[in-house]
């Protein structure tokens, strides 16, 4: 489980293979979800388009936008949709969560009578 | 004294397949492969030499109507027919992905390859194709939906037979499963900026 201020940005670099004989047109989109629901995103999917040739890799940054809280912590699902050639292919649902956690942590102090 | 605010979500539990049917099952159902289809382009079986890498691209798709959550699980057999691993297989990267989804009648299958070896002759190496749904939070397994399985046959080389080969060891022999999209993922800054998961 990693964990992340409320508000941010993270990155997270995925590396995609291209296992076929041929160049393939990847679309890789990046979001949150809650596990009540993986597939309607937290926050704004980051879509990032590329081609790898066949055989070959590509390293692609997203820049990830952490959801605001109106609650101390919650946590998401990261997910990964492929699209091939503009059709959507497969959604990845990641093993280890994110807790985002509401920053900074609202407090308040012992109340003074009178001080 | 400061007081943290209490109130929280409700926990949810990151998306990890519960339930691995045991070993030995029964063949799937072969009524189940409705509901998820995978093959491969390994044979039943193939000469093998001990340690030597085995890799096979492997095919998945969602022949049904409507979208439907999968994970692949892995075994491993040895030559006196005992289980000496069995596993999800994770997609590798600094986030693991084991479960996915897969759309209505898979207008593209999902091609990955999966490259797995063994310390002797004599052991077969199994792929499950697992039908999961979600109750509250969890993925549990629904239907085993397809199984592909190979043996790694007699072939020569050294020590063959051997059995008896302790767990530990296959499990350093295990697999890397690459999927047709990601292999390393990093989380870069944050809290965690190791990135590794």
């Amino acid at each position: 489980m990693v964990e992340f201020d409320d508000g941010t940005t993270q990155y997270a670099r995925v590396t995609f293979t291209n296992p076929k004989g041929a160049s393939i047109d990847y679309t890789g989109e990046f979001y949150l979800a809650s596990a009540t629901d993986l597939t309607l995103p937290v926050n704004n999917p980051v879509i990032k388009s590329f081609t790898i040739p066949a055989g070959g890799d590509l390293n692609v940054d997203y820049a990830v936008p952490i959801p605001l809280l109106a609650v101390q912590t919650a946590d998401y699902v990261a997910c990964l949709k492929v699209l091939v050639g503009g059709q959507p292919v497969v959604t990845f649902f990641g093993s280890d969560g994110v807790r985002v956690t509401f920053s900074p942590a609202i407090g308040w102090g012992d109340i003074v009578w009178n001080p | 004294m400061t007081s943290p605010i209490t109130s929280r979500a409700g926990s949810v539990e990151p998306v990890f397949p519960q339930q691995l049917p045991a070993i030995p099952i029964e063949p799937p159902d072969p009524l189940a492969e409705v509901y998820g289809r995978m093959t491969w382009d390994l044979p039943a079986s193939i000469s093998y030499v001990a340690y030597r890498e085995v890799i096979a691209a492997v095919d998945i798709w969602n022949p049904t109507g409507i979208d439907r959550m999968y994970a692949v699980g892995y075994y491993f057999i040895n030559p006196q027919g005992v289980i000496v691993a069995h596993d999800y297989l994770q997609f590798l990267g600094g986030i693991t992905f084991t479960a996915f989804l897969l759309y209505a009648n898979s207008p593209v299958n999902m091609t990955t390859v999966v490259t797995f070896k063994a310390p002797s002759v004599g052991y077969k190496f199994g792929l499950q194709l697992l039908e999961l749904e979600m109750s509250g939070t969890i993925a549990v397994v629904k239907y085993e939906t397809s199984r592909l399985e190979v043996a790694l046959g007699i072939k020569q080389n050294g020590g063959g037979g051997g059995g008896g080969i302790p767990l530990t060891d296959m499990l350093g022999a295990v697999l890397i499963m690459v999927p047709m999209a990601l292999i390393v993922k990093e989380i870069q800054g944050g809290k965690n900026n190791h990135g590794r998961i």
